[in-house]
């Protein structure tokens, strides 16, 4: 019979690495997924994603049962996303190389496409997805990404955020809003009277 | 009904929550009602849904293969240090205590006991109908009780 986390969680308390072990099989493509399209650079997101799992390990004692598990590591997730982005904004000359190596990456995405003209219709699409989430504020930004690839639902999201489910939607809408009209400016979506 | 009929400016704010389900199941019958009759609204929805849709683009990633073992290298490591850090610590600790622990006991019982023993002899009161004992020899005994005797 299939632990639950919280139950994976509460051996791990207890120093059972093998349950931590399933827990990071569990999870690790779906953090992975998290930071990539928050920060969008796969090798940083690779690391940022050993480093969640290390900190929910060496944070174990500080788990409560009532929490899920699921809110929790994504509340640690978003956090080093958060320290990552504000690096950023402060050393935005080391992000740049990063961000031009990363955006050389073509095979890192799970669905491919057989036809050459169709793939790089795809990682055009992408490529402009990428810039319009990235010109999002920080909360706008992981909120969005937690809803639309990870379907967090908004009390996971408000407590990974630290803030109010209230302030979630709010914080969709707004998310939601401004990527239209970033999608529209692309060209990936058409435009319409904007009275948004 | 007048009470159930929404406006566009309580509607719009929830329409990302509408389209998300994240509302009590009686306030999407609300919107679902306004939309019927509000072009207006109902395209608002629609173009946040293609926008949705459209983030899609940017397609899902997934942990590298090899990721899970350098994350268990990296926790044996640590708890294998914080082991050693443990038993460090404990191994300084019964250091320091254990030649402590024996000073104390020793200070306690050479020190403090008989001082403790001390005042309480010399402040007890004395009663008259209090016995003393003499220790005396098994010769002095003889003696006393040939005396006694004669």
């Amino acid at each position: 019979m299939r632990s639950s986390d919280e139950e994976l969680m509460l051996r791990c308390k207890n120093g059972d690495v093998n349950a931590f072990e399933l827990l990071v099989s569990r999870y690790q493509d779906a953090v992975m997924n998290f930071i990539y399209h928050t920060i969008g650079d796969y090798h940083r997101a690779e690391d940022l994603c050993q480093e969640t799992f290390i900190k929910v390990f060496k944070n174990a004692r500080g788990y409560r049962s009532k929490n899920r598990f699921k809110s929790w590591l994504f509340k640690i997730a978003a956090n080093l996303c958060r320290n990552e982005l504000r690096y950023r904004r402060r050393h935005p000359s080391d992000s740049l190389e990063r961000i031009i190596e990363s955006e050389g990456n073509a095979d890192i995405f799970v669905d491919t496409s057989p036809m050459p003209d169709e793939l790089f219709e795809r990682k055009e699409k992408a490529m402009l997805v990428k810039r319009a989430i990235e010109c999002l504020p920080e909360n706008q930004r992981l909120a969005i990404v937690m809803r639309e690839y990870e379907s967090l639902r908004y009390d996971e999201i408000a407590y990974a955020l630290g803030c109010s489910v209230g302030a979630v939607k709010s914080i969709i809408h707004r998310a939601r809003q401004n990527l239209r009209k970033i999608l529209v400016r692309y060209g990936l979506e058409e435009g319409y009277n904007a009275r948004i | 009904m007048p009470g159930y009929n929404l406006k566009c400016e309580q509607v719009k704010p929830l329409l990302s929550a509408y389209l998300d389900r994240e509302l009590p199941i009686w306030k999407i019958g609300l919107i679902r009602l306004h939309l019927r009759r509000c072009p207006e609204c109902a395209h608002q929805v629609a173009e946040l849904q293609r926008t949705s849709l459209a983030l899609k683009a940017w397609g899902e990633v997934r942990a590298p293969a090899e990721m899970r073992d350098k994350i268990m290298r990296r926790i044996q490591r640590f708890a294998a240090r914080s082991e050693a850090s443990r038993a460090r610590w404990k191994f300084r600790i019964m250091k320091v205590m254990a030649p402590l622990t024996a000073l104390i006991v020793t200070l306690a019982w050479f020190l403090v006991i008989p001082l403790f023993y001390h005042s309480i002899t010399r402040n007890r009161p004395v009663r008259s109908t209090e016995i003393s004992v003499t220790v005396i020899s098994e010769s002095e005994l003889s003696k006393i009780i040939g005396r006694g005797r004669s």
